[in-house]
């Protein structure tokens, strides 16, 4: 009875080690993904592949925060200019919550100095769309962290299972799965080099509503997340600071909300609004879209002033004359700028 | 909680863990308080009153009949009484036991005539007040229908009506009967058990054994495929169609076609799901299919199709309308001034008829179901009473009735009337099958097969070619099935085979089946009822 209790168990553990991989092979192959290339403007699984890729160790300031972020940060141009290695830890409408995910993950193989929160996503309802969420979610892996998250899921409209497997989610796009799908799968993918970054040389021109009046409140699942991300980056040894990268829809209330809040946090908070004439920001030429989002132009000229920022207020390394791995890509980056200014 | 939700996996293999580690003794009611649970989340804790009032009415009533019967036994044996006073004694204690049974009966029954006729009894006396009056008085926004209360209440009828015509003794313990009603796989959309069966199965000794929960593990994996890959993926095309997004009668033909399919592949995917569950707790349930595709003759099909239902209809409608009195002096007036064919007629038609209205009704409430309760006991009536005119045509024609091509005509023969059956009831009103027909006759429009535009109504070329081949699967294995037991010969294979055909179903029903956030995959067609 015992041989035969035996035998049916190491069946079982032998049935559970063939499914759990080919459960995984089919949650990668299925996921949907987003590969970063000239027309795509969320590249996250991408950017997390050449995240992933990055020599530890080797990233002094993270970026975090929405599109706004990987729009007007480019980490390239900054270690151009600098040597300063930076990284665009950004999503589309990426919340509090989901950038506390983010770190948490991102903090696993670097050690940065500095975090910079960008404060644009105090714009977005509490309800966040569940393709934006799975956006970022899915390039994450199951941690206690993203298992906690997902338990509380259901209130953004995205079931727990989903939110763990989003093979569940996506098992449909079996209709259209393309090769890059299966390189996905099979590991064969190559990350990209833009550190996050997304260039766009559109311009669409737009103007400030920074005077209107509008209600405004912290939301106090945002506080209660960014308080956890202080933690975070305190235990991390990392420096982090509030920011408002300039946009157009952005309005006094909100700033001063911010402005508390850093207070309260004890943290430096950055309103880039007021520095936008020393930045040189033009909203006739600097900004790409209707969604406040900025060009190379105007991303240049803010990148251009937070070097200055961070030279003058933290002691961050040049790399230029050591890092082979990003003087490499920057070369490959240069590349693709180039390529893309000409279209 | 749906049976196909992750919840329902979940809650399963839960209760699995507790079952197991009860003693064995104790299993049953590891196995009840998983059933009320059960039926708290799958409804609503409002539901519960109703099956407790069913069951407990039921259950007493049986007690009181059993008892008086053991009474009766107990005078009978006890004193010298003569033939006569035995008589009048057993009558005696018969017409005790029928006010019992006339109670439970009205007081069961009653509360099911409620919840389901109520709504529409309430449409009609509204139509008729508003003609007269100008204003409808009556509301039914009270009325509830709780979950499975069809199932559970002709389960615990068949067993008072067992025990009230002494085919078995009555249940002592209502625990062990409300097991019985509210027994989680079956509750929700039957099978309608039998105590003699479910009763009995509930009662052995449920021991652990990995075979048999394997074969379990192996049926629900056949269920989730036919409901989620093949049912599912059908209702999307036939709900489009019927939804009345199509005008053209070759598209309707095909959902025509369609939704045969639909209701198999749902209801015995149902089916499948539940007995497979059932089997991992080592309980048997009652086969309610047996590949009614398959069907030559549609009394064939019926006694293939919802095996529990018509076997329920059979044993507790139609065998007594047969040999009740008034069928008894009807026969009896037939034989003396109908001729042999007309007395044979009279002997079918009423009691088929009473049974298949009263089948109608019990599948709906509005005219739909009454047309459709009177065109199969018209079908079932004519088949029997043309019997020798039939068979008298086919030797005129000279067919050979052994040929595989004659069965197979028979086949689809039986499969058309089906399909008509599902004509009068899917389309959601007469009007509805109305418009079809007119559409099949003056609009065929063929070429909407061909042009694209079939592709229109939620599968596209792809989702159709998987659905052609789910469908030759489901053939396939049916067909195998009707000459072995499928999990039987896979268990002989060697393992690697095996375990290749049980990932491939794994990762088909994961992949292909129609579930998870973006599909509004639709509830078992059966539920409803």
């Amino acid at each position: 009875m015992t041989t035969q209790l035996r035998k049916k168990g190491i069946k079982l553990i032998c049935f559970l080690l063939i499914f759990c991989p080919l459960f995984l092979f089919f949650q990668k192959l299925f996921q949907a993904k987003w590969i970063a290339n000239i027309r795509d403007s969320s590249g996250l699984t991408s950017t997390w592949i050449e995240y992933r890729n990055l020599e530890p160790d080797t990233v002094d300031v993270f970026f975090v925060g929405t599109s706004h972020v990987y729009s007007a940060i480019d980490p390239m141009y900054i270690y151009s200019e600098s040597g300063i290695t930076s990284f665009a830890l950004a999503g589309p409408g990426l919340r509090e919550d989901l950038s506390y995910q983010v770190l948490k993950e991102a903090f696993r193989t670097q050690s940065p100095s500095v975090v910079l929160m960008d404060m644009s996503s105090i714009h977005f309802s509490e309800q966040q769309s569940e393709a934006k969420i799975h956006k970022v979610l899915d390039q994450l892996p199951i941690t206690g962290e993203k298992i906690n998250y997902a338990l509380t899921s259901n209130s953004q409209g995205l079931p727990p299972l989903d939110a763990l497997f989003p093979f569940f989610r996506y098992h449909s796009r079996w209709t259209n799965l393309r090769v890059r799908d299966f390189e996905y799968a099979s590991g064969s993918l190559k990350g990209g080099f833009c550190r996050g970054h997304f260039i766009s040389y559109k311009t669409v021109p737009t103007k400030y509503h920074f005077n209107k009046k509008v209600d405004f409140t912290l939301q106090d699942r945002d506080v209660e997340y960014l308080k956890r991300i202080k933690k975070l980056c305190e235990e991390n040894g990392a420096n982090m600071i509030l920011y408002k990268i300039p946009a157009p829809t952005w309005y006094k209330s909100q700033s001063k909300s911010c402005e508390k809040l850093a207070e309260t946090l004890g943290v430096p908070w950055l309103e880039l609004y007021y520095k936008r004439d020393e930045i040189g920001l033009d909203p006739a030429v600097d900004f790409r879209d209707k969604h406040d989002h900025l060009n190379q132009n105007g991303c240049e000229k803010l990148c251009r002033y937070l070097i200055g920022y961070l030279e003058e207020n933290y002691q961050l390394e040049d790399q230029r004359a050591t890092n082979q791995q990003w003087n490499k890509d920057l070369k490959k980056y240069l590349r693709r700028l180039k390529k893309i200014k000409k279209q | 909680m749906s049976i196909t939700s992750a919840y329902f996996v979940f809650f399963l293999f839960l209760l699995f863990l507790l079952f197991y580690l009860c003693p064995v003794r104790h299993r049953w009611l590891v196995l009840l308080a998983g059933s009320v649970c059960f039926y708290l989340v799958a409804g609503a804790i409002r539901f519960l009153p109703f099956l407790v009032f069913t069951s407990g009415v039921v259950w007493i009533c049986a007690r009181q009949i059993g008892r008086c019967y053991e009474a009766l036994d107990e005078k009978l044996k006890a004193e010298g009484l003569d033939r006569t006073a035995k008589k009048a004694l057993r009558e005696q204690y018969r017409k005790k036991a029928r006010r019992l049974l006339c109670l439970a009966l009205i007081l069961c029954i009653g509360l099911l005539c409620v919840t389901k006729f109520t709504k529409y009894a309430v449409r009609y006396l509204n139509l008729a007040a508003a003609a007269l009056c100008g204003r409808a008085p009556f509301h039914a926004e009270w009325v509830i229908v709780p979950l499975g209360i069809s199932y559970y209440t002709f389960s615990v009828v068949g067993y008072l009506l067992d025990v009230y015509w002494k085919r078995y003794s009555y249940e002592p313990d209502f625990l062990r009967f409300f097991l019985y009603a509210i027994y989680f796989p079956h509750i929700v959309q039957g099978p309608i058990s039998r105590y003699s069966l479910l009763g009995q199965e509930l009662k052995k000794e449920l021991r652990f054994d990995s075979r048999r929960i394997a074969f379990g593990m192996e049926l629900m994996l056949w269920g989730f495929f036919k409901k989620l890959v093949i049912a599912d993926r059908l209702n999307q095309f036939v709900s489009a169609v019927y939804n009345g997004q199509s005008q053209a009668g070759s598209i309707y033909i095909v959902a025509i076609l369609f939704d045969a399919f639909q209701i198999y592949t749902d209801f015995s995917g149902y089916t499948d799901i539940v007995r497979g569950a059932s089997q991992i707790f080592g309980v048997e349930l009652e086969q309610n299919f047996n590949h009614p595709f398959f069907s030559k003759t549609v009394p064939e099909y019926w006694r293939r199709w919802h095996m529990s239902l018509g076997g329920w209809f059979k044993d507790y409608v139609y065998y007594p309308c047969t040999i009740s009195h008034f069928m008894k002096r009807l026969n009896k007036w037939a034989k003396n001034t109908l001729s042999e064919r007309g007395s044979r007629f009279t002997a079918v038609v009423f009691p088929v008829f009473v049974t298949w209205v009263l089948t109608g009704l019990w599948h709906g409430t509005g005219k739909t179901y009454l047309c459709w309760g009177i065109y199969y006991s018209t079908l079932i009536t004519i088949s029997a009473a043309f019997q020798p005119e039939f068979e008298a045509l086919t030797k005129l024609l000279r067919i050979r009735t052994e040929t595989f091509s004659w069965q197979l005509f028979r086949m689809l023969r039986t499969f058309c009337c089906f399909m008509g059956g599902r004509l009068l009831t899917r389309p959601g009103s007469l009007f509805n099958t109305r418009r079809v027909i007119w559409n099949i006759f003056h609009n065929l429009c063929p070429w909407c097969l061909t042009d694209g535009t079939i592709f229109q109504f939620g599968l596209d070329w792809p989702q159709l070619c998987l659905l052609a081949v789910s469908i030759l699967v489901l053939w396939a294995v049916s067909m195998m099935q009707e000459r072995f037991s499928v999990r039987e010969a896979l268990e002989r294979q060697n393992i690697v085979f095996r375990w290749i055909i049980i990932f491939t179903a794994i990762f088909s029903i994961l992949i292909f089946g129609i579930y998870g956030q973006g599909y509004d995959a639709s509830a078992f067609m059966y539920e409803a009822f």
